[in-house]
């Protein structure tokens, strides 16, 4: 009972560093505090129950409403859907990621030349909203020469590429930016003073360090990178949540297919997140 | 420009739309936010557990899916909304989760002190949260914030999705019926950038006249 209560109440932080509001509590703070953990189950029992009734009473358990996720096809089809998802999530990360670092070593530095359209370019593409770029994508594309001719599926493809490089370089640009400045100014200063160029210095020496500081957000925005690949929906790219739409109209049953999905979504983006979390703690330890 | 000039009360409407969602699903995720946070710092386990759950559903689903969701979803179990209420409701729903984060590392900038000094004189959890620990944290939390409501103005172009004519929708329909793209992607980027500096300027001001120096 008592190791029961001691799980239940447990008055330390689950990180290092975080706030810690209550102490070990007295025997009358245990008693409040196992009364709230009762009312408490009890409210999220009920919350779990209410829903569970919803889905009764509207018939969204009915076995054929669940049926076409005991066949493989459609399991195939929403997979693929993932595979899709990743595949553009990938491509958009690597060309986005390369980008960002270019894009933050030239506005670190000194030459106007580099500086000035770097910065440009950061703070145009950042004010722009994602959908808007995909959608100006997959309407230009093909009328712009040298791109005619591809089937609906590549133009869908790239423009959902190129919306999420163009947008997401500029956020990688800020994250790393935000690396670089958060470095002692020792050690530009020290790297200059051994003799390597500016060019060198950067590359050698202080983006490295900025980009293992940076790295728990790179994992952070990239994990919305993944989630926005899902706004392939406006433009027909067949990935995972317009899939689900479709298993959704062809069965008529919207909710369970997109509960399906949505679960998909929530497995592999929390893998993302949840290293960006990992990596954050590290960091957090090694740096007191 | 004629162009856009011509369509402007369209246009306008659909900023109108924009910032309807933007701030009404700004307000409901801040309360939703506040909640969870609480429920993240609270001595009682089960409170937590729910805080954590609903934080990483929320965090780790696309905003376009809980858009989906409550518009096909939510009629078969009986809630029948408008498009805007959907868009909405889904909006809220995951900026809380996205808050909740944000206050709490409002919360972990308050130190320590702070919490060990409400309980020496004799707060309880109530009082030293609501008289000691939230009015700092949401002050510190005020950048944050900020951030996400800039974000929050782009991001509810998925509206569009569901027929919600937002500024970008009401912006790409008119491209479609007058078969020209630029004046109107122009238009919605210069209100982005305009709305963007507005938020931040703001949020720059309010964070100096009220964050605590420290």
């Amino acid at each position: 009972m008592t190791s029961l209560s001691s799980w239940l109440l447990d008055v330390k932080p689950s990180k290092p560093g975080e706030l810690q509001i209550t102490e070990e509590l007295g025997p009358r703070g245990r008693r409040r505090a196992l009364i709230g953990t009762v009312a408490a189950t009890g409210l999220v029992l009920a919350a779990a129950l209410w829903i569970v009734r919803r889905f009764q009473a509207k018939g969204q358990f009915a076995p054929e409403l669940w049926r076409p996720f005991r066949q493989w096809a459609i399991w195939r089809f929403l997979l693929l859907g993932l595979g899709q998802t990743l595949k553009a999530a990938s491509v958009a990360l690597v060309f986005a990621l390369t980008l960002g670092i270019v894009l933050a070593m030239w506005r670190a530095s000194s030459p106007k030349r580099k500086r000035i359209p770097a910065t440009m370019f950061t703070e145009i593409f950042r004010a722009c909203a994602l959908v808007l770029l995909i959608k100006f994508s997959f309407f230009q594309l093909p009328k712009t020469p040298g791109f005619r001719g591809w089937t609906l599926g590549t133009y869908a493809f790239v423009a959902v590429v190129s919306g999420l490089t163009f947008y997401y370089s500029t956020v990688f640009a800020e994250v790393i930016r935000s690396g670089i400045r958060s470095l002692p100014k020792g050690q530009s200063e020290a790297a200059l003073a051994i003799g390597l160029t500016e060019t060198r210095a950067m590359r050698l020496v202080i983006l490295p360090q900025a980009l293992r500081r940076a790295l728990p957000n790179i994992f952070t925005q990239s994990a919305s990178l993944l989630k926005d690949t899902s706004l392939g929906v406006f433009v027909t790219y067949s990935e995972l949540l317009s899939r689900a739409k479709i298993v959704g109209e062809f069965s008529s049953n919207f909710l369970q297919s997109f509960v399906v999905a949505g679960f998909m979504y929530i497995v592999v983006v929390a893998i993302l997140t949840s290293t960006a979390n990992r990596l954050q703690i590290r960091q957090a330890r090694s740096s007191r | 420009m004629q162009i856009v000039l011509d369509n402007l009360p369209r246009l306008l409407r659909g900023l109108g739309v924009t910032l309807q969602l933007t701030i009404g699903g700004f307000l409901m995720g801040l309360l939703i936010g506040t909640v969870i946070a609480v429920f993240r710092v609270s001595p009682v386990k089960p409170l937590r557990i729910v805080g954590a759950a609903y934080v990483s559903t929320m965090v780790n689903s696309p905003l376009i899916f809980l858009v989906f969701l409550a518009y096909y979803g939510g009629p078969k179990l009986g809630a029948l909304l408008t498009n805007f209420q959907c868009a909405l409701v889904a909006v809220g729903l995951y900026l809380g989760g996205y808050m909740s984060e944000a206050l709490r590392s409002g919360f972990n900038a308050v130190s320590n002190g702070q919490a060990e000094a409400a309980r020496a004189i004799g707060l309880t959890f109530g009082q030293t949260l609501m008289h000691v620990i939230l009015p700092q944290a949401l002050r510190s939390s005020i950048g944050p914030l900020a951030v996400l409501l800039n974000a929050n103005y782009r991001n509810v172009a998925v509206a569009g999705i569901i027929g919600v004519a937002e500024v970008v929708k009401a912006g790409s329909d008119l491209a479609d019926e007058t078969a020209r793209q630029y004046p109107f992607f122009v238009f919605s980027f210069l209100v982005f950038m305009v709305l963007g500096f507005t938020t931040a300027a703001l949020a720059g001001w309010l964070d100096n006249r009220v964050a605590i120096k420290r």
